[in-house]
C-alpha cells in the first residue's frame, strides 16, 4: 500500500518537472505583410517568439537525423535562400535524393501544397516526411521524440513554446508544429525590384528592359517573355504546376519525372511540378526539380526554346526569339530579386554558432 | 406540475428552433463543349473544323445580386471566383462548381445579375490589399502592365499543322475596366424547394470560342493577352459572356 502510494506521488512528480518554468510565450507577426498581403495562419498553432525559436534549433540540429550527421539546414542553407547549391539534396551516408532542395522563403505565403508535387497540404505536415524518408534523415520519429525528452535543454525550449507540464508531452505534432512556424518566419521582400516599387531606387537600363520583358509591360517596343503567367504577383510564383517543357517523353504517360500526377492520379498532371518563386533566384542554382540546369542561363535558353512538346505543356511557354540582350536583361532583373535581409533576424540564424 | 409545463414549452420551442431551416441560395456553374461536358484536355472541333482541347477555364464573377419582384437587389457576393480545373474527365465535369450558398429572404426573385471580371472599384486594386481568404488572392491573376485582374483565362492548344492533334499553345486572357460587362439573366421561372433556391448557370466554351458560329482564328491570333491582341481580347469578352446561361 505504502509502496504504491510513493510509486503515485513520485509518478505526479514526474508528470509535472516543467511546470516551475514560465511559460509566457510572445506573439511574432509575420513579416512582409504590407508589401505581400496578409496570410492565414492555422489557428491551432499561431505564431509565437517561442515556438519559432524551437523550431529554430530543430532545424539547424543534428539531432534529428539517424546517425546524427545532417540538419534541415544541409539541405536548407540559410545563405542560399535555404536551398544547397546541389542538383538533387543527400540524405545520411550521402544517400542521394532525387529533387533539388527548394527555398523556403515566403512559405507562410503558399496554401496550395508543399514539395515539389504539392504532395503536403500544410507545413506542419511537410515537416513530418524528411526524417522518415530514407534518402533524407532516416530516421523515425518515435527515436526524435525520445531523444528530444532526454535532451538537457529541448523540455524547455518545448514548455517555452508550447507549455507543456512534462518531458513525456513532447511529441511529433509539436515538434512539425515548431518547425512550421519557423518556416512561416522566412521571409523576404525588400529587394531592389521592392525598393524601385516603393519608389526608393530606381532599375538601370538593362533591369528596365527586364522588368518589361518579364511582365510584358510597353509591348508595342519590348517582346514578351512570358515570365510573368507562372511567376507573378510579388511572390513571384503562383505555387501552381505546370508541365514546363523539360521533360522529353513518349506518351502522356511517359514522363520519367511523374509529379502531380502522383498527387492526383490525373494522367494530364504527369510532368507537371510546382513553379518556384524567382526571388533569390540568383542564390537557388542549380534549376528545376532535379537541378538539370545549372545556371540562370541555361534556365533562359530553356524558355526560349519553348520546351519540349507535350500535350500538357504550358501554352503560355513558346519559342520567344530572345536577343543576347535581352536575354541579358532578363538575367539583370532576376538579380534585382535577390534579398538576404532575413539572416539579421536573429531568430532565422544558425542558434549553434 | 408547473414546473414540468415549463419545461415542456422548453423543450417545445427548442424543437421548434432547431426545425426551422433558413431559406438560400445556392449558385453553381457546369462547363460545357456544345452538347457535352467541357473536359479538361479532351479534343474537340472547332467552327472551323479545327481540332483543339481547353486545359484551362477560370474566371471572375463580381456583384452578384438577386433581384426580387419589387425590383430591390440583394447582394451576394462581391466578387467570386469559378474553375473548371477539377473537370478532368466527364463524370467530374458534369457537377456542378459550387460558387457560393447564401441565406436570403424568401422572396420571389425574377433576375439575376453579376458582372464577369472584376468590377472596377476593385480592379484598382491589387491582390495583396485583399485579405488572405478573399478570392482575389487567387495566384496569378493579375497582369501589372494591365494593371488590372486577369478576368477569364480560357488555354488549351489547338492544331497547327492540320493532323488532327492539338499542338499549338493558345492563351486567350480578358481584363481591363474596358471589358467588364454587367450579365442580366431571368431566373422568374425558379422558385425556393425545401427552402433552396438552386441556380445553376452554365458555360459552354463552344460559343464562347466560336461566336455565331464562326470560329475565333486561334492559330492565327494564339494569345490574346496583349495589347496586340486587343480586338480579338474585346470580342471574346462579349462572346464569353454570351455564353453564359441559366440551365
Amino acid at each position: 500500500m505504502c509502496f504504491t502510494a510513493l510509486l503515485l506521488v513520485s509518478s505526479c512528480g514526474d508528470d509535472n518537472e516543467l511546470k516551475e518554468i514560465p511559460f509566457k510565450p510572445t506573439a511574432y507577426e509575420i513579416t512582409g505583410t504590407e508589401v505581400l498581403g496578409q496570410v492565414n495562419v492555422p489557428n491551432d498553432n499561431p505564431m509565437t517568439v517561442e515556438g519559432i525559436r524551437l523550431g529554430q534549433h530543430l532545424f539547424y540540429d543534428k539531432i534529428l537525423s539517424k546517425d546524427k550527421s545532417i540538419s534541415c539546414s544541409s539541405c536548407h542553407k540559410p545563405e542560399k535562400a535555404f536551398t544547397d547549391g546541389k542538383a538533387v539534396s543527400l540524405g545520411v551516408n550521402n544517400a542521394p535524393g532525387t529533387r533539388s532542395s527548394m527555398s523556403l522563403v515566403n512559405l507562410a505565403y503558399n496554401n496550395n501544397g508543399f514539395f515539389w508535387n504539392g504532395r503536403s497540404p500544410s507545413l506542419e505536415e511537410q515537416a513530418i516526411h524528411p526524417i522518415e524518408e530514407v534518402a533524407e534523415f532516416n530516421n523515425s520519429w518515435s527515436t526524435i521524440e525520445a531523444r528530444l525528452r532526454e535532451h538537457e535543454h529541448y523540455p524547455t525550449l518545448f514548455r517555452k513554446a508550447f507549455g507543456i507540464d512534462s518531458k513525456k508531452e513532447i511529441s511529433r505534432d509539436l515538434a512539425t508544429k515548431a518547425l512550421a512556424q519557423f518556416q512561416r518566419a522566412i521571409t523576404s521582400f525588400d529587394s531592389k525590384f521592392d525598393r524601385v516599387l516603393a519608389g526608393t531606387d530606381v532599375f538601370n537600363d538593362k533591369e528596365l528592359l527586364g522588368y518589361e520583358l518579364f511582365y510584358e509591360i510597353n509591348l508595342l517596343e519590348v517582346k514578351d517573355a512570358q515570365c510573368g503567367h507562372c511567376h507573378s504577383d510579388k511572390l513571384f510564383t503562383t505555387n501552381k504546376y505546370f508541365n514546363n517543357g523539360l521533360q522529353k517523353f513518349d506518351s502522356i504517360n511517359g514522363f520519367q519525372h511523374k509529379g502531380r500526377f502522383l498527387v492526383t492520379n490525373v494522367p494530364f498532371d504527369e510532368g507537371k511540378f510546382r513553379t518556384p518563386t524567382l526571388r533569390n533566384i540568383t542564390l537557388t542554382a542549380p534549376y528545376m526539380h532535379d537541378g538539370r540546369l545549372k545556371t540562370l542561363e541555361d534556365v533562359i535558353e530553356h524558355y526560349n526554346s519553348g520546351g519540349h512538346p507535350a500535350k500538357n505543356l504550358d501554352p503560355n511557354l513558346v519559342p520567344l526569339k530572345l536577343t543576347q540582350d535581352e536575354k541579358d536583361a532578363l538575367i539583370a532583373f532576376l538579380h534585382t530579386l535577390t534579398d538576404t535581409s532575413y539572416l539579421k533576424n536573429p531568430l532565422l540564424i544558425d542558434p549553434f554558432k | 406540475m408547473k414546473k414540468h409545463t415549463y419545461i415542456f414549452v422548453l423543450v417545445l420551442f427548442s424543437t421548434l428552433f432547431a426545425c426551422r431551416k433558413d431559406h438560400s441560395v445556392q449558385l453553381s456553374f457546369t462547363g460545357t463543349y456544345g452538347d457535352s461536358p467541357m473536359v479538361l484536355y479532351k479534343e474537340n472541333k472547332m467552327a472551323d473544323n479545327k481540332t483543339m482541347h481547353i486545359s484551362l477555364s477560370e474566371f471572375f464573377l463580381s456583384d452578384i445580386k438577386l433581384v426580387d419582384d419589387q425590383g430591390t437587389e440583394h447582394l451576394l457576393s462581391e466578387a467570386s471566383f469559378v474553375s473548371f480545373k477539377n473537370s478532368t474527365d466527364e463524370s467530374k465535369a458534369k457537377k456542378a462548381v459550387q460558387v457560393l450558398t447564401k441565406v436570403v429572404d424568401p422572396n420571389k426573385y425574377m433576375r439575376l445579375k453579376f458582372g464577369i471580371g472584376v468590377k472596377p472599384s476593385l480592379n484598382s486594386k491589387k491582390p495583396e490589399d485583399f485579405p488572405a481568404n478573399s478570392p482575389l488572392r487567387e495566384m496569378g491573376f493579375h497582369w501589372p502592365s494591365w494593371k488590372s485582374f486577369i478576368f477569364t483565362k480560357t488555354e488549351g492548344q489547338i492544331d497547327g499543322n492540320a493532323d488532327g492533334t492539338p499542338n499549338v499553345g493558345y492563351v486567350y486572357h480578358t481584363g481591363g475596366d474596358t471589358v467588364y460587362q454587367e450579365i442580366t439573366l431571368d431566373i422568374s421561372g425558379l422558385s425556393f424547394s425545401d427552402n433552396q433556391l438552386d441556380i445553376q448557370l452554365n458555360l459552354d466554351h463552344k460559343k464562347a470560342l466560336n461566336p455565331g458560329g464562326q470560329a475565333f482564328d486561334i492559330l492565327k491570333n494564339p494569345v490574346i493577352h496583349t495589347a496586340a491582341g486587343l480586338e480579338t481580347l474585346i470580342a471574346y469578352s462579349k462572346s464569353f459572356g454570351k455564353a453564359i446561361e441559366i440551365k
